[in-house]
């Protein structure tokens, strides 16, 4: 015997199941966070420590925060530089039909916010001292490049380590083979 | 009494309950905003750089050091020549970050280049590799220092590398001394 509520029961689960597959679809569809498109690059602590020094309550002198805006943009141009590469890459894979619309999506989102961040940057940076937004930018280049200068120093000790481990290892071979060579030249002059 | 209170003048900055990176930053700040204090400049703002001169009097100490190092080297007193070289490389990358980085790149690549050099005529092959290295990889144009590092890599044996070094210089935007290059690669040619 059939039950009545047979049916019912049907399209319940029915209507129960779109329901939750469409939340979920909105759920993983929608980007939930603001900065999400920040999290490519990792969290921005230069930023933040910036708003922090911003809010502080006895507020702190002017030098201070000037120092803080100029990290605060030598790190946006970082970003800036590597969207700069990537987008490059990003072409060539869309070309390739390798990559779907979300990335690209993404990525486009990306460069807008770093857009918007940069010229909040130059705001700020004007509304500090008039003029200078003409060469923050300019001064932050200079200094992602000297930080580029002494990270290639610093790397020389690495460097170091391994080319005198091949050395030592190549040069007992060597030294080897010579002493083999001037043993036979002795042997055929002895021989001589 | 003026030294004094301009001495309490770099002001600093500390925050409570920071993350390591952000710690990292505040140091970043503290020690930035210190040069600048130090400085003096008008805004406690790096100035832009075609209008403000950047720090000749430094560049002037790193050249003479540099003189006197290749006295030295001419005497043949290596070891001296090459302290001398390495006290010169850390004044030129003392300079602050905000000021021109063609000025940093040509300093420190000449410094690496001729403590690679000494290190040739004391014998200390892995150390002038990886001077060369560092050099080049700083300074791709600079040709002393592709012949330094083909001299070194012929000095462990590695003949295969050392051509590719000479060819890769003969190509690589060479301002003036190919020629130590072009003979250099006579001589490997005319070995085989």
């Amino acid at each position: 015997m059939v039950s009545i509520y047979a049916p019912l029961i049907y399209v319940a689960v029915l209507i129960g199941a779109m329901y939750g597959v469409s939340v979920f679809v909105r759920k993983s569809r929608s980007i939930p966070n603001e900065f999400v498109s920040e999290e490519w690059f990792g969290k921005n602590y230069a930023r933040s420590y910036f708003f922090q020094l911003l809010q502080q309550n006895p507020p702190v002198s002017d030098t201070i925060i000037k120092a803080g805006l100029v990290l605060r943009a030598t790190e946006a141009l970082r970003q800036l530089m590597r969207l700069k590469s990537s987008r490059m890459a990003l072409n060539v894979l869309l070309n390739r039909g390798g990559v779907g619309d979300d990335l690209v999506r993404k990525f486009s989102r990306l460069e807008k916010e770093t857009e918007l961040e940069l010229m909040d940057i130059a705001r700020t940076a004007n509304s500090l001292q008039p003029g200078w937004n003409q060469f923050i930018f300019q001064s932050c280049s200079e200094i992602i490049e000297n930080e580029k200068i002494l990270q290639q120093v610093d790397e020389i000790p690495k460097d170091l380590e391994k080319i005198s481990n091949r050395w030592s290892s190549e040069k007992q071979l060597y030294e080897d083979a010579e002493n083999e060579r001037r043993l036979e030249a002795q042997k055929d002059l002895g021989v001589l | 009494m003026a030294p004094r209170t301009e001495q309490l003048e770099a002001p600093q900055v500390k925050l409570e309950n920071l993350t390591e990176e952000e710690q990292f930053i505040q140091e970043k700040l503290n020690s930035y905003a210190r040069s600048i204090s130090t400085f003096k400049y008008p805004f406690a703002i790096p100035p832009p750089f075609p209008p403000a001169k950047p720090n000749l009097a430094l560049s002037t100490q790193v050249n003479k050091m540099k003189q006197t190092a290749n006295e030295a080297f001419k005497r043949k007193r290596f070891e001296e020549a090459k302290k001398l070289y390495t006290l010169a490389l850390q004044l030129a990358l003392n300079r602050c970050s905000w000021e021109p980085a063609v000025l940093t790149r040509e300093e420190v690549s000449t410094m690496l280049c001729n403590r690679a050099a000494t290190e040739l005529s004391l014998s200390q092959f892995p150390e002038a590799l990886a001077d060369a290295n560092a050099s080049l990889k700083i300074r791709n144009n600079y040709g002393k220092c592709y012949y330094r590092k083909a001299k070194a890599l012929e000095a462990m044996h590695r003949m295969d590398e050392a051509k590719q070094v000479v060819r890769d210089g003969l190509v690589l935007a060479e301002p003036i001394t190919r020629n130590e290059l072009v003979s250099l690669w006579a001589t490997y040619t005319k070995e085989n």
